[in-house]
C-alpha cells in the first residue's frame, strides 16, 4: 500500500519538476519581448511627492465559531 | 455640483447618514463610518483632475541641398522600405527582407534627425555576439547552430522618436490591514479599511520608440537601452558604411506606445510608495502629463537574418552597447528528450523520500 502511495505521489511531483525545469529552458530561447514600462528613463531626482495621505475609512470584524470537540462517549 | 456618491469598502453598497447614531452607515453590512474620515476623503477626491496625455507639436529639420548631395536613396520593391546612406557606400540587398534593393532617381527627404548614436561596434562583433547567443541553449536545434550561415549582416540607422515628458498624478488605493486573534470559542478576524492618496510629479527623458514599419516593434524594444549621453547632432557623414531607414511611422503614431510606458511606470512608481498594508488595490490614476516634447534621431543596430527550414528569424545587436537579442527554435525531440530525463531523476528521488516518510509512519 505504502508503495502505490509513494509511486503517485513521487509521478504527480516530478512531473511538476519536469515541468517546471524544460519551462526553463524553453524560455532561454526567447530574448525578445514587448516593453511597457518606462523605469530606466525615469530622471534622477525627479520624483516628488507634493501629498501623501492614508485615511482610515472603517473596520469590520468577521467572527467564526470553533468546532467544539466531540464529546467522548461513556459505555456502561 | 454634483452629489458625491460613498460605497462602502467592506461590501461596495452605497452609504447614507445615518441620524439616531450621528454617522455614515452601510445599510447592507452595517459598517458606521467616522465623519471626520469622510471629510478627509471628500477633499482628497475633491482634488483629482482628469487624466490627460498630450504632447505638443514637433516642427522638425528639413534636409538641406548640401545634405542631400552626398546621400542615395535605394527602394524595396518586396517590403517597401526606403534607404539611404552616403553616396559611397554600396547597397544591393534590404536590411530587412533580403531582397534586391534598387537606386532611386530622386532622395526625397522626410525629416532630417536631430541627433544620431555612432556605431561602437563592427560587423565581426556582431558575428562573435551571434555565436555566443547559440551557447548553453539545451533546447537549439542542433543543426540550427552548425549548418546556419547568416544571409545578411547589415549595419543599420534605425529611426526613432525620443519622447521627454514630465507627468503629474493623483492616485487613490484602497488598502486593507487584517489582523487575526482567537479566545476559545471563536476565531476573529479584523479588517481595517483605509483610502490612500498620493499626488506629485516625476520626468521621463529619451523614451525611444522605433520609427519604422519594418522593424519588428518587439526587437527594437528588446535592444534597449541606449547611452544617449554618446548621442551627436546628426550629420551625413556618419552614414558611410552603413544603412539607414527612412521613418515610415509619424511621432503621433507613437505616442501611444510612449504614453503606455509613462502610464505604466508612474503608476508603478507611486505604487512603490504605499507600504505596510495586507492588500493594496487601485481604485483611481489621474495621470497628466507636462512639457512634453520629441525628437527624430537614428540609432545604431546590426541585423542578422536567416532562413531555417522555411521559418525567418532575425536577430538584432545594439550597435552601441553589444546587446544581442532573437528568438531562437525549438527542438521538439531535445524538449521531450529533457522532460522524460528530469523526470526520471526526480520521480527516483521523490519515490525514495515518499517511500521512506511514508514506511516511518
Amino acid at each position: 500500500m505504502e508503495v502505490a502511495e509513494a509511486v503517485v505521489i513521487a509521478i504527480v511531483i516530478a512531473l511538476i519538476i519536469a515541468f517546471v525545469l524544460t519551462s526553463g529552458l524553453r524560455a532561454e530561447l526567447k530574448s525578445v519581448q514587448t516593453a511597457t514600462q518606462a523605469n530606466i528613463y525615469i530622471k534622477e531626482g525627479s520624483f516628488k511627492l507634493s501629498n501623501e495621505q492614508d485615511i482610515y475609512v472603517c473596520k469590520k470584524v468577521d467572527r467564526t465559531a470553533k468546532p467544539k470537540p466531540q464529546q467522548q462517549q461513556v459505555q456502561r | 455640483m454634483a452629489l458625491q456618491e460613498y460605497r462602502c469598502p467592506c461590501c461596495g453598497g452605497s452609504i447614507e447618514f445615518n441620524s439616531s447614531i450621528g454617522k455614515m452607515k452601510c445599510p447592507f453590512c452595517d459598517t458606521e463610518f467616522e465623519m471626520d474620515a469622510l471629510k478627509e476623503l471628500d477633499e482628497a477626491l475633491n482634488k483629482e483632475e482628469p487624466e490627460s496625455m498630450k504632447w505638443e507639436g514637433y516642427e522638425g529639420q528639413s534636409w538641406s541641398g548640401e545634405d542631400m548631395n552626398g546621400m542615395s536613396a535605394y527602394h524595396c520593391k518586396s517590403c517597401g522600405a526606403e534607404i539611404v546612406t552616403a553616396e559611397t557606400t554600396a547597397a544591393s540587398a534590404c536590411p530587412f527582407c533580403g531582397n534586391p534593393i534598387v537606386m532611386m532617381q530622386n532622395f526625397a527627404g522626410n525629416l532630417k534627425p536631430d541627433f544620431i548614436i555612432p556605431f561602437k561596434l563592427d560587423k565581426n562583433a556582431a558575428k562573435e555576439a551571434l555565436s555566443k547567443h547559440f551557447q548553453g541553449k539545451k533546447l537549439l536545434p542542433s543543426a540550427f547552430s552548425s549548418e546556419n550561415h547568416i544571409d545578411e549582416v547589415n549595419g543599420v540607422y534605425v529611426p526613432f522618436w525620443l519622447f521627454n515628458s514630465g507627468a503629474d498624478a493623483d492616485m487613490r488605493y484602497k488598502a486593507t490591514k487584517v489582523r487575526r486573534w482567537s479566545d476559545n470559542d471563536y476565531e476573529y478576524k479584523e479588517t481595517k479599511y483605509y483610502t490612500i492618496v498620493r499626488s506629485g510629479s516625476l520626468s521621463f527623458e529619451n523614451i525611444p520608440v522605433d520609427g519604422s514599419k519594418k522593424m519588428d516593434d518587439d526587437l527594437m524594444d528588446s535592444l534597449e537601452p541606449f547611452n544617449f549621453d554618446e548621442q551627436k547632432e546628426f550629420i551625413t557623414a556618419y552614414l558611410s558604411g552603413y544603412l539607414a531607414d527612412k521613418y515610415d511611422v509619424s511621432a503621433d503614431e507613437s505616442v501611444e506606445r510612449a504614453n503606455l510606458r509613462i502610464k505604466n511606470s508612474t503608476a508603478q512608481t507611486f505604487l512603490s510608495t504605499v507600504k505596510g498594508y495586507d492588500t493594496v488595490q487601485t481604485e483611481n490614476a489621474n495621470i497628466r502629463l507636462r512639457d512634453g516634447s520629441y525628437k527624430y534621431v537614428l540609432l545604431p543596430m546590426w541585423i542578422l537574418n536567416t532562413n531555417w527550414n522555411g521559418q525567418k528569424f532575425i536577430f538584432g545587436m545594439n550597435g552601441q552597447t553589444g546587446k544581442f537579442v532573437g528568438n531562437l527554435p525549438m527542438d521538439k525531440g531535445k524538449f521531450w528528450k529533457y522532460f522524460f530525463l528530469y523526470f526520471l531523476i526526480s520521480f527516483a528521488v521523490c519515490f525514495g523520500i515518499a517511500y521512506l516518510i511514508l514506511t516511518m509512519d
